[in-house]
């Protein structure tokens, strides 16, 4: 029998916002409600399974980390409860507990016992520990003398060395220079091919889609969705859609400066004789030509593109990954094509993004958006693409 | 049955949770003397600055003069001492129990382990820095010859004094998170608190008619403990049983006040 790692049934917090200290004092002496009641979660349930993943969106201020603290047991709810099977360690903040004065090592020494680990165990763990944080040269220096990076790598360490059976994280990943936070990553699906529970709370759809098998959607302290990831991820980022279209141009353009690791350095669009176009016609072959470049040793990835709008609001995206593919190996100048046989898109303009992405299809390493191009229609139906049909009539 | 795992789980958490226990004291301790070069040569010297102060404007100035019949002992030093030391250990506990909690605050809203740590390695931190010149004291009386079999109770009479003042720091800790303003004016009820207790002078001293006042104090029967197994090699029953019951009632209302007021950090931090 599988059992559950978490059932969570009809979370509710409430709490009660005094607008001065007084109040407090005031209510508890004279036993009159002089509070404001915010609910912060309200009925509020699921399951994970053991080795289950579930992902949880929502915008700010939704509940989430609300949530997250009541799992990782520093809040109660105010009513409902939950069942936990397994050692749970949290990372709802990199480094919470770290003490400036000390070295790194004894700060290994002091935060893995707050995340439950007896001494013994944590000598056993310390080498491994300060080997993935990469902090051999640093470890003995006091962690007021580190950079943020440094900082937040041995607390990563730290908390998934613990190796608990449930592993609750917060934005954690956010952090950290690219390379390191693909060693996350890998230690995130390493965590998850052992079959342990992960929570992952994250703005990132592209790690929810990738690490969680569920997922539940808050808003406004409520469950707006809850179930198999990709029809809750995709009915949030249509509401999100509905919200944002007036600041899309606000999208966050990467603003890094430096070289990616693999460059997209061209996108074309050809036609079946492979002559670049920019005015298509509704169901024309079309090509997607995209140059990349590696320089140094050779590496993983994967590839996406999509037709859309605009950065947000795709019609269309597709993946090396969802289509099967292993990882390609970049190497030098290559040529990679999407072939559509047949473009159902209804008149418009269009973009084309074009994004490369690590070998789990998760860190996206650079993007290129081309065009607009032009789909011309012959039909005069409304919406983003024509669908065949036919109608039965009275 | 409650009350008793209750206070069952108090003693059993520096145990349970050895190694984070003992690295709070160690981050504690170290903590407060990081960057300082006397380091914990400052825990002496305070004390001993406290009582240069003391000795100047009571014995010399003032010429406070010891009764041994009362006292036993004819030095305001050794009087003072005795009580002196015992005392900087419990006010140091409870000074420092205002921001045991408030200070953690992204610890306890981030991170779940047993709160009772916080308290507990509030109240060992200044017991063990105050120790350390509690035994070169205790040494000296040796040489001077006070050495008796009534010191066998020493033990019990510190024991007894520290889960009261576990009691007394973990109950202003966890008010402090709710009442902030405990922090402002705890440095002033202390300093009150020293003069109303029998440090600085004898309880034979105080006009008779304001000694009930003395006597109300609930530190006035540790100092008073310290005074009668170390000086008048005795001990009185009465007053053990006096400090025992205050620790029990003191001990036992404030560690159900914490484990009533403990899942409310969280939210008020």
């Amino acid at each position: 029998m599988h059992l559950n790692a978490i059932e969570a049934r009809n979370l509710t917090k409430n709490y009660q916002v005094y607008l001065r200290p007084f109040d407090r004092l005031k209510e508890a002496v004279l036993r009159k409600p002089c509070h404001d009641l915010v609910e912060a979660l309200t009925d509020v349930s699921f399951d994970v399974p053991e080795g289950g993943t579930l992902g949880i969106i929502g915008e700010n201020g939704a509940g989430k980390s609300t949530l997250l603290k009541i799992l990782a047991g520093t809040a109660r709810p105010t009513s409902g409860g939950m069942v936990k099977r397994g050692r749970l360690a949290a990372l709802l903040e990199l480094g919470s507990g770290f003490h400036p004065e000390f070295s790194g090592r004894q700060n290994i020494y002091l935060n893995a016992a707050l995340l439950g680990l007896k001494e013994k165990e944590i000598r056993d763990r310390e080498e491994a520990i300060i080997a993935f944080s990469e902090l051999e040269n640093a470890i003995d220096r006091p962690v007021k003398t580190y950079s943020s990076g440094m900082y937040v790598r041995l607390a990563f360490s730290i908390a998934t060395s613990v190796d608990p059976q449930i592993l609750i994280i917060d934005e954690a990943l956010s952090v950290g220079d690219q390379r390191f936070q693909q060693k996350c990553v890998d230690r995130m699906m390493n965590f998850r091919k052992a079959d342990k529970t992960l929570i992952i709370c994250t703005h990132s759809m592209y790690m929810i889609n990738e690490l969680c098998s569920h997922t539940l959607w808050l808003k406004n302290g409520q469950p707006c969705g809850y179930g198999k990831t990709p029809s809750v991820v995709s009915s949030y980022l249509a509401y999100l859609e509905e919200d944002v279209s007036a600041s899309v141009n606000a999208s966050p353009a990467s603003a890094e400066s430096h070289m990616p690791d693999i460059l997209i350095e061209e996108v074309r669009l050809l036609d079946e004789g492979k002559n670049p176009v920019a005015h298509i016609h509704q169901f024309q072959t079309i090509t997607v030509q995209v140059k990349t470049r590696r320089v140094g040793k050779p590496i993983m990835g994967h590839l996406a593109v999509g037709f859309g709008f605009s950065d947000e609001v795709q019609v269309f995206e597709t993946t090396t990954k969802m289509s099967g593919l292993d990882p390609i190996l970049f190497s030098g100048e290559q040529t990679i094509e999407l072939v559509i046989p047949s473009i159902p898109i209804l008149g418009g303009n269009y973009l084309v993004r074009v994004r490369v992405g690590d070998e789990h299809a998760m860190r996206e390493i650079d993007r290129m958006t081309h065009g607009p191009f032009v789909i011309e229609s012959d039909h005069p139906e409304i919406g983003m693409m024509w669908m065949p049909h036919s109608w039965n009539v009275p | 049955m409650h009350i008793f795992s209750l206070i069952k789980r108090w003693f059993e958490i520096p145990i349970h949770h050895k190694t984070l226990f003992w690295g709070f004291v160690r981050n504690e301790i170290k903590g407060r003397f990081a960057g300082s070069i006397g380091g914990v040569l400052w825990s002496l010297l305070t004390p001993l600055a406290n009582l240069l102060i003391y000795v100047f404007v009571f014995s010399i100035i003032f010429k406070i003069r010891m009764k041994p019949m009362e006292t036993g002992t004819d030095s305001f030093v050794v009087y003072f001492l005795t009580g002196l030391l015992p005392w900087t250990a419990f006010s140091e506990a409870l000074s420092g129990a205002t921001d045991a909690l408030l200070s953690r605050a992204n610890l306890i809203t981030k991170v779940a382990f047993p709160l009772e740590i916080l308290p507990l390695s509030g109240v060992i931190v200044p017991f063990l820095l105050n120790g350390l010149g509690f035994v070169m004291f205790l040494v000296y009386l040796i040489f001077k010859g006070y050495f008796n079999m009534a010191w066998m109770w020493l033990p019990l009479v510190v024991v007894t004094h520290m889960v009261f003042t576990l009691g007394m720091v973990c109950l202003i800790g966890s008010l402090s998170v709710f009442l902030r303003d405990i922090k402002q004016f705890i440095g002033t009820a202390l300093s009150l608190w020293f003069f109303l207790t029998p440090i600085i002078y004898p309880l034979s001293m105080v006009p008779e008619k304001l000694r009930w006042v003395i006597k109300l104090n609930p530190m006035y029967p540790f100092i008073e403990l310290y005074h009668q197994v170390l000086l008048h090699h005795f001990i009185s029953f009465t007053m053990l049983a006096y400090a025992l019951g205050l620790t029990l009632f003191c001990f036992v209302g404030s560690v159900l006040f914490f484990e009533r007021s403990k899942y409310a950090f969280a939210d008020v931090l």
